[in-house]
C-alpha cells in the first residue's frame, strides 16, 4: 500500500477509535446520569421511578421541622401539590412561599429528598419557578 | 460627575480605537512604521480611565448610578467596594475590556515590524466589538432614575478575597487566548506560520495556561471554604465552561512545545490556537444571555444574547475564511510511539475531554430550547466518562520520561517494573474493596508519579536537571498529585448530616465531636450565632466554631465553615437550622487528602519559575 493512503488510514482509524470510545462511553454514562426537572403536576403525570428534580414553591404553612432533624413541607406549582421529606441541612434562604428544587425519588406519593436548593441559592435557581 | 465622566470615557475610547482601526486597516500593507505603541498606550489609556471612573463610583457609593445602586451600598468594607465593581456583567466586561488593551499594550511589542501592524488591527478590531457591547447593550454607567439613600448590596457569601481576586485572575486567562487567535491569523495571513514565530508564543501560552489554572484553582478553593458543601468542584455550567477553556489552552500549550520539533502537527495548532478564543466567546453569550443556570450567571437578557452570537459568529467567519485561504496541507508521516506519537494520543484524549466536558454542558441548554425538556447533568455522568480518559492520559504521561522525538519509544526494564508495580497495587486495592476506576487512579497516578520522581533523580545524577525538562515533569507531577488526591478522597470521604444536643457526642473513626453549646453577638454588619464544638483527634483537643450569621443591609443569612485542617485530612463542620439553645443540626465531612490537591495544583502553577531556555 501507498506510504501516504496508509498513514492517513492509521489516523482515521485512530480517530475513529477514540471516538467510538467516547461515544460509547458517553452514552452509557448519560441514560442513568441525566435527570429530568418537572413541575409537582408534570411530576404526578409522569410518575418517574428514579430521582429528578422537582422545582416548585413551598407552601405556605406547611413547614414542619421534627425533633429528629425530618424537614417537611409541601412543594406546589399553584395546581398540584406534592409533600416532600428531607433529612439535610436546607439552604440559608429556604422559606414558605419561596422557590425550591428538591432532588429525590418519588415514591407512595411521598417525595424523599436527598438535597434541597433554594432558589437564589448559592447553587442554582430553579428553571420552572422562574416562569 | 461620574455618570458624565464615565460615559465620556467610553464613548472616547470607541471612536478613538475605531479611528486607529481605520488608520492600520488602510495602511498594515505599505506602512510597515506607524507609531502601533501609542495606539494601543491611547486605548489603554482611556479605557483605564473609564475604568477607575466606576472604581470611583463604587468607592464613593455614587448611587445616581444604576449599576452601584444594585450592586453596593455605603457600609461594605472598601476591599469589597472595590471589588464589587466586578462582581457584575457590566462591570465584569468592562474589566475584560481594559485586560484585552493591557494585554494588547503589553505583549508582542518585539514582534517584526510585518506582522505588527495587521497584528494589532486584529487586537483593536476584537477591542472594538466589545467595546461596542459595552456602550450598546451593558452600560456600567446607566442613570439610576430612582432617589435613594442607599444600595441593594452585595450578597455577602461573594464578600471572600479569593472570590473577589478570581474574576480578574481567569479573565487574564480569558484574554490572552485572544492574542493566540489573532497572532495566529496574522501568521497565516502573512505567510510567517513558521516554527520560529510558533516558538515566540511558548511562554505565552505558558503563562495562560497557568493564569488559568490559579484561577480556576482559586474559585475552586473558594467554594470549597464558602458554599458549605464540602466539594471543590461542582460540574456547574460555568465551571465546566472554564475548564474548557483550560483544556483547549492546556492542549495548545503541549501542540506549542511538539512544534519546536516536529511541524506535524501543526493543523491541530491552528486549531486549538483559533478555538480557545472563540470558545470564550461562546460561553460569554452562555453565562451572559441568561441561557445558563448557574451560581454565575448574571441577570437574563435576551439582547445581549443576540448580541454576543453574532460576536461569536463573526468571528469565527473570519478565521475560517483565513484558514480556509491559507492553510497548507501537512506532510503525511508514520505514526512512531515516541514522544511525539505520546503527545499525539493525548492530543486525541484532550479532544474526547474537551467533547465530554462540552456536551455535558451544553446538552442541557441545547434540550430546553429544542426538545423543551428541562433536564440536568449531574456530577456523577463526569465523573464517569471523564475519569476513565484521565487514566489513559497517566498511562501515557508515565512513558514520556527517557522518550524521545525521534525514534521508538523504548522501555527501560525500571520503567517495566514500575508499571506491574502499580498492577500489582492496582488488583490489592481492587480487593480491598474500591471500585475500579479509583482503584484505576490512585495505581496510575502513583505510576506517574514513580517515574516522574526516578526521572528528576535520573537527570540529577548526570546533571542534566535543565529548566526545560524540570518544567515539563514538576508539571506532569503536579497533574499526578492532583488526580491522587481526587481518588484518594473519591475513596475515604466520609459525610453526615444530623442533629445533635448540647453535650452530644459524635464518633467517627478516630474523631470525636461534643457540641458544647452556642453564644450570640453583633459584629461590624452582621449579627452572629456561635456554636461551640470540641473535636478530639487521636486524643488531642481543639475547638470548632462554626457561626450562622445575619446580615443586616441585604437581610441574609448564611452559614460560616469551620475547617480543621489537618497535613493529610480536614475535618468540615457546617450548622444548618437550629432548633433550640440546646439542639441544632450539623453537616460533617471527614474530607481526606484535600491539601494533596491543593498542592498538585500548586505544582501545576510552580512549574512557570523555571524559566524557558533561551
Amino acid at each position: 500500500m501507498h506510504k501516504k493512503v496508509k498513514s492517513r488510514l492509521i489516523n482515521i482509524f485512530l480517530i475513529s477509535l477514540v471516538l467510538i470510545g467516547v461515544i460509547g462511553l458517553m452514552l452509557k454514562n448519560f441514560q442513568d446520569n441525566v435527570s429530568f426537572y418537572l413541575t409537582t403536576s408534570e411530576a404526578l403525570q409522569k410518575n418517574l421511578d428514579r430521582e429528578f428534580r422537582l422545582g416548585g414553591f413551598v407552601k405556605d404553612g406547611s413547614l414542619e421541622y421534627r425533633n429528629d432533624g425530618l424537614v417537611r413541607f409541601t412543594v406546589t406549582d399553584f395546581t398540584n401539590d406534592i409533600a416532600v421529606e428531607y433529612k439535610g441541612l436546607l439552604p440559608d434562604i429556604f422559606r414558605e412561599g419561596q422557590g425550591v428544587v428538591a432532588i429525590g425519588l418519588y415514591k407512595n406519593k411521598k417525595f424523599t429528598a436527598s438535597k434541597v436548593l433554594a432558589k437564589h441559592d448559592e447553587n442554582y435557581v430553579a428553571v420552572e419557578t422562574k416562569k | 460627575m461620574h455618570y458624565i465622566l464615565g460615559n465620556l470615557f467610553i464613548s472616547t475610547s470607541l471612536v478613538v480605537n475605531a479611528a486607529f482601526i481605520l488608520r492600520l486597516y488602510l495602511s498594515y500593507k505599505k506602512d510597515f512604521k506607524i507609531a502601533v505603541f501609542n495606539y494601543k498606550a491611547a486605548v489603554f489609556t482611556l479605557i483605564l480611565l473609564s475604568f477607575l471612573t466606576l472604581v470611583s463610583a463604587y468607592i464613593n457609593s455614587d448611587f445616581e448610578i444604576l449599576n452601584v445602586y444594585l450592586n453596593s451600598y455605603s457600609e461594605k468594607p472598601l476591599f469589597y467596594k472595590i471589588s464589587g465593581s466586578w462582581g457584575n456583567h457590566e462591570g465584569s466586561l468592562l474589566l475584560f475590556i481594559l485586560l484585552l488593551s493591557l494585554c494588547n499594550l503589553m505583549f508582542f511589542n518585539n514582534a517584526g515590524s510585518k506582522l505588527k501592524p495587521l497584528l494589532s488591527l486584529y487586537n483593536f478590531l476584537i477591542i472594538e466589538v466589545f467595546l461596542l457591547f459595552l456602550y450598546l447593550s451593558s452600560n456600567p454607567f446607566e442613570l439610576n432614575n430612582l432617589i435613594v439613600n442607599n444600595g441593594l448590596g452585595l450578597n455577602p457569601v461573594l464578600q471572600d478575597f479569593a472570590l473577589a481576586i478570581h474574576p480578574p485572575i481567569l479573565y487574564f486567562g480569558y484574554v490572552m487566548t485572544a492574542l493566540f487567535y489573532s497572532y495566529i491569523l496574522t501568521l497565516l495571513q502573512t505567510g510567517e506560520f513558521n516554527k520560529a514565530n510558533i516558538k515566540k508564543i511558548e511562554s505565552l501560552v505558558n503563562l495562560c495556561f497557568i493564569i488559568l489554572t490559579l484561577g480556576i484553582g482559586l474559585g475552586s478553593w473558594w467554594a470549597y471554604r464558602e458554599l458549605g458543601w464540602g466539594g471543590y468542584w461542582f460540574w456547574d455550567p460555568v465551571e465546566n465552561l472554564a475548564l474548557l477553556v483550560w483544556l483547549f489552552v492546556t492542549t495548545l500549550l503541549h501542540l506549542v512545545i511538539v512544534n519546536k520539533h516536529n511541524s506535524k502537527l501543526q493543523n491541530w495548532l491552528i486549531f486549538f490556537g483559533l478555538t480557545g478564543f472563540l470558545f470564550v466567546i461562546l460561553s460569554f453569550f452562555m453565562v451572559r444571555s441568561g441561557i445558563l443556570t448557574s451560581v454565575h450567571s448574571f441577570s437574563a437578557d435576551p439582547h445581549r444574547g443576540v448580541f454576543l452570537l453574532l460576536i461569536f459568529i463573526a468571528f469565527t467567519v473570519l478565521a475560517a475564511c483565513v484558514v480556509i485561504h491559507k492553510i497548507k496541507p501537512v506532510k503525511a508521516s508514520k505514526f512512531i510511539l515516541n514522544r511525539l506519537g505520546l503527545i499525539e494520543l493525548n492530543n486525541f484524549l484532550f479532544a474526547a475531554l474537551i467533547i465530554v466536558v462540552g456536551f455535558g454542558t451544553i446538552y442541557p441548554i441545547f434540550a430546553t430550547v429544542f426538545l423543551k425538556q428541562n433536564v440536568f447533568i449531574g456530577a456523577p455522568f463526569f465523573n464517569k466518562t471523564i475519569l476513565p480518559i484521565i487514566l489513559l492520559m497517566l498511562f501515557f504521561m508515565s512513558l514520556l520520561p527517557r522518550s524521545n522525538w525521534v525514534g521508538k519509544l523504548r522501555l527501560v526494564k525500571s520503567q517495566a517494573y514500575i508499571i506491574i508495580l502499580a498492577l500489582i497495587i492496582a488488583v490489592a486495592l481492587y480487593f480491598v474493596g474500591v471500585d475500579i476506576i479509583n482503584v484505576g487512579l490512585v495505581a496510575f497516578s502513583l505510576l506517574l508519579i514513580i517515574a516522574t520522581i526516578k526521572e528528576f533523580y535520573f537527570f540529577y545524577k548526570h546533571k542534566k536537571l535543565k529548566p526545560n525538562f524540570l518544567r515539563v515533569h514538576v508539571g506532569h507531577l503536579g497533574f499526578a498529585v492532583f488526580i491522587l488526591a481526587i481518588a484518594l478522597n473519591n475513596i475515604s470521604r466520609f459525610e453526615t448530616e444530623r442533629v445533635m444536643r448540647v453535650g452530644e457526642v459524635f464518633l467517627h473513626k478516630n474523631i470525636s465531636l461534643e457540641f458544647l453549646g452556642m453564644d450570640e453577638g453583633e459584629m461590624g454588619n452582621y449579627y452572629y450565632v456561635r456554636n461551640n464544638f470540641k473535636l478530639t483527634i487521636d486524643g488531642k483537643e481543639g475547638k470548632l466554631y462554626p457561626e450562622k450569621r445575619y446580615y443586616k443591609a441585604s437581610k441574609i443569612t448564611t452559614k460560616e465553615t469551620q475547617i480543621k485542617r489537618l497535613f493529610f485530612h480536614d475535618i468540615y463542620l457546617v450548622v444548618g437550622e437550629i432548633y433550640n439553645q440546646d439542639r441544632l443540626k450539623i453537616r460533617f465531612i471527614y474530607n481526606p487528602y484535600i491539601n494533596l490537591l491543593w498542592l498538585g495544583s500548586l505544582l501545576l502553577i510552580l512549574q512557570f519559575v523555571f524559566r524557558r531556555e533561551k
